[in-house]
């Protein structure tokens, strides 16, 4: 990194060139974010009314989102920090995109609690009135901590690209301005990289336990609550496994995206496809067992509660959703990442979005289901999403795409400086070897 | 290999399979209530339509542990089959009996509504279609209101209502009972304008032999003043008619929260007819508390109703375990810890920044060649 690292053009061409592709696509994800702001406007004016919740599921598709968005945060958790600890060096292309989905994931996330509240004004009573022995809490304060030590462990690798851009590259005021910003005073000179390379190796190590407690905390916002379906103590890990399995997912389906619209073949190989794949692979192996574990647990003890819950879930209303989460979110990904004709880009990425999809479900089947389940001598809630609460999922999602989309036109998806370090090693290791050869 | 448009279709159609929307659900009907088999529905003299409870007015009761409301019932061996019934229910809003006399429970119904209002009982015969799930009052769908006396009677803890109605009524839009025929009945309340929650369908035989029933009385003992946090003890006290304790009796506590009622368990009687339940209301207020006994062959249901007024806060006792402080200081160890790494992070490359430019280097010098 410094004076000597040759940024490859093809990583720059995303920033220099736009299509009108691009501007078709932020306009119609604006548009979706546009009517799901309506939407909330819509809540903001009626109140909570508008929605399908009620007294009994007063936690439907927002705190489902919330929990979902939580959970795909944390690929950047793994296949940057976790493989960055442990020196695997094909991580580097893929670091950046899985470091930006952890940023942009978690302000998505961190906005639906508060899209749940019916007065959002009230937020600042967790200040005013916030006690520590709450689930809530410690939640706020879990994913404050995670979201600022993301954008921390985001930046600090982007300061060397930064420099690079801010002197060789014409982008415009704006991102000239960006550049400037992050680069500082950086001059890639050895004293400033040994610095950096020990605060973001820093970084790495500390928030690893970071995004784990996140979402254990996340988990236990359910976990310590005494309902059916939710005061176990598998959520734990259940929520931590099932995070880093979507995570990994969402990357996948960036890689493709990103591989394909950007053409960056060259650094998004089949192999970074296929070792994402066996990680995938491994997890859904994981959530398949958890899932397992936490059902039988709860048919095998047979309590009232449990049987209505579990019957619900499995032959009642939700039996669509339950089954087609088990089998086309879970079951189909496994198989398609276990047979070697299906372990090609397409058939992962296929593998990617179904576990994409049935997480988000699985997230659902965690909050409506066992809020329906009657606590008290009372009848069955009953939840309905209306318009407003799917026009607000679809902006959140349409938001995440937007937020990706032009993060991917300020700043190289793919880390230059990175890639470049790795071609060096690789050449001199060649070099050395030819010299012992010799 | 698969196409790019075939992967986007198989997607889609799976997502769209997987993000369809739940149906409501219903609640499944057939629990049969019994007071040592089907609840039965003796004939004798009428009892006094007074809203006052007298031991010896009706000959079989039933108490429904869900909605905690005490239903007795009366039958007459007149041409209109007329029944009469008394109900204690610790709701405020609208009490309500359901009835249908067909083989199965099927969502329509007959329904009388009572509340007291101004000290005055309001009670409305009406007909709800398990189809629409709509209450609507006899007369105004063109049927006739029945109902017989009915009476009520305002209580701090508890409301109390009698009336009677004919089991066998001109009126098409009420019961229409054959002699020994049975029906189904639920019990619901409204405590405002939200709807009504109902306890199970329950399962009546008419006119078939029962055992005398001897009424049973229970009392409720509480501290006079409770303190809240600290554990208030809830003794009942199970007598016969006579007035002699029933030992060996199981019997329930329970306490009205916003929530519903929080069940504090069930205890079997001492030799006294004793039986004791603890409770720590956590913050000072007026809590109804109720004791039940659901009643056995020869002895009828009966349940006692009283407010546990708590009044302070107990000194030396507080929501946070003992021990919080300790887990509270490790929590404030660790995110320090974090916090304090995210800043020796940025304050490493902040250093190193300058170190470089005390070297002499320049940002011009530094810039990568391509």
């Amino acid at each position: 990194m410094g004076q000597t690292i040759e940024a490859d053009p093809s990583l720059v061409r995303p920033l220099q060139r736009t299509t009108w592709r691009f501007y078709v696509l932020c306009g119609v994800l604006t548009t979706i974010v546009g009517i799901g702001v309506a939407g909330y406007v819509t809540q903001l004016q009626t109140g909570l009314a508008v929605t399908g919740l009620n007294d009994k599921v007063s936690w439907g598709l927002y705190i489902s989102n919330f929990v979902f968005f939580i959970g795909i945060s944390h690929a950047g958790t793994l296949i940057s920090a976790i493989l960055r600890v442990s020196g695997a060096a094909w991580r580097r292309p893929i670091t950046r995109m899985a470091e930006s989905i952890t940023v942009i994931a978690i302000v998505i996330a961190a906005a639906f609690p508060i899209l749940d509240l019916g007065r959002p004004d009230r937020i600042i009573n967790v200040f005013l009135y916030g006690r520590i022995e709450s689930a809530i809490m410690w939640d706020f304060v879990s994913i404050f901590t995670y979201l600022t030590g993301s954008i921390i462990y985001l930046s600090l690798p982007m300061i060397p690209d930064a420099a690079i851009l801010r002197a060789k590259y014409q982008l415009g005021r704006f991102r000239g301005f960006l550049y400037k910003l992050l680069a500082g005073r950086w001059t890639g000179s050895r004293l400033q990289q040994i610095g950096l390379k020990k605060a973001i190796g820093l970084m790495a190590i500390i928030i690893i336990p970071v995004a784990v407690s996140v979402h254990t905390v996340v988990s236990w916002i359910f976990g310590m609550t005494l309902r059916v379906g939710w005061h176990t103590a598998i959520y734990g890990p259940y929520f931590v496994v099932g995070a880093i399995f979507s995570g990994i997912a969402t990357i996948i389906i960036a890689m493709a995206v990103f591989r394909r619209v950007y053409h960056l073949e060259k650094y998004l190989t089949v192999k970074h496809f296929r070792n994402l794949g066996v990680l995938l692979l491994v997890l859904d192996i994981a959530i398949i067992y958890f899932s397992l574990s936490d059902y039988l647990t709860a048919a095998y003890g047979s309590q009232t509660q449990d049987v209505r819950w579990l019957a619900a879930l499995s032959t009642g209303p939700y039996a669509v959703l339950f089954w087609g989460m088990l089998i086309g979110g879970f079951i189909v990904p496994a198989v398609l990442l276990s047979l070697n004709r299906t372990r090609s880009v397409a058939g992962i990425t296929i593998a990617a979005i179904l576990v994409a999809v049935g997480m988000w479900v699985e997230r659902f089947l965690i909050v409506v289901p066992t809020m329906a389940v009657p606590q008290v001598p009372f009848d069955w809630g009953v939840y309905q999403a209306t318009w407003v609460e799917w026009a607000i999922t679809a902006a959140s999602i349409a938001a995440f795409a937007l937020l990706y989309a032009i993060f991917s036109k300020i700043f190289p998806i793919v880390s230059m400086w990175e890639v470049a370090e790795e071609t060096e090693t690789i050449s001199e290791a060649v070099a050395e070897a030819e010299e012992v050869t010799t | 290999m698969m196409s790019t448009r075939t992967v986007l279709a198989v997607c889609g159609l799976l997502a769209g399979a997987l993000l369809l929307l739940p149906a409501q659900v219903d609640v499944a009907p057939g629990a049969q209530a019994s007071h040592r088999g089907d609840i039965l529905c003796p004939t004798g003299p009428p009892p006094t339509r007074d809203g006052v409870f007298a031991l010896e007015e009706y000959a079989e009761n039933f108490f429904d542990p869900q909605t905690k409301i005490l239903i007795s019932f009366h039958c007459l061996e007149d041409s209109n089959r007329t029944m009469h019934v008394g109900l204690i229910s610790p709701w405020q809003g609208w009490t309500e009996m359901r009835f249908q006399a067909t083989d199965e429970w099927d969502g329509s119904y007959n329904a009388v509504r009572l509340a007291m209002s101004g000290g005055e009982v309001q009670a409305v015969d009406g007909y709800v279609e398990g189809a629409t799930t709509r209450f609507a009052d006899d007369r105004a769908i063109g049927g006739t209101y029945d109902l017989i006396g009915a009476t009520g009677a305002l209580g701090s803890e508890r409301n109390v209502y009698e009336f009677g109605f004919p089991l066998f009524s001109a009126d098409a839009y009420d019961s229409q009972l054959t002699l020994n025929g049975s029906f189904y009945f639920q019990l619901a309340y409204a405590t405002d304008e939200g709807p009504f929650m109902e306890s199970e369908p329950h399962f009546i035989q008419i006119g078939q032999f029962i055992s005398p029933g001897e009424p049973t009385s229970l009392e409720l003992t509480l501290p006079p003043g409770g303190v809240a946090l600290e554990v208030a003890e809830v003794i009942v006290t199970l007598r016969d008619e006579r007035g002699q304790p029933l030992s060996l009796r199981p019997v329930s506590a329970f306490v009205q929260t916003t929530f519903g009622f929080l069940d504090l368990g069930v205890s079997t009687t001492s030799a006294q007819g004793v039986a004791s339940f603890e409770y720590a209301p956590r913050d000072e207020g007026s809590y109804l508390v109720g004791a039940a006994f659901p009643g056995e062959d020869g002895h009828l249901a009966s349940v006692s109703w009283f407010s546990l007024v708590v009044t302070s806060v107990g000194e030396g006792f507080s929501l946070l375990p003992r021990d919080l402080a300790i887990i509270q200081t490790l929590i404030v160890l660790v995110l320090g810890l974090v916090w304090g790494t995210y800043g020796y992070s940025l304050f490493i490359v902040r250093q190193a920044m300058r170190a470089s430019q005390k070297e002499g280097g320049s940002r011009d010098e530094a810039t990568p060649h391509e």
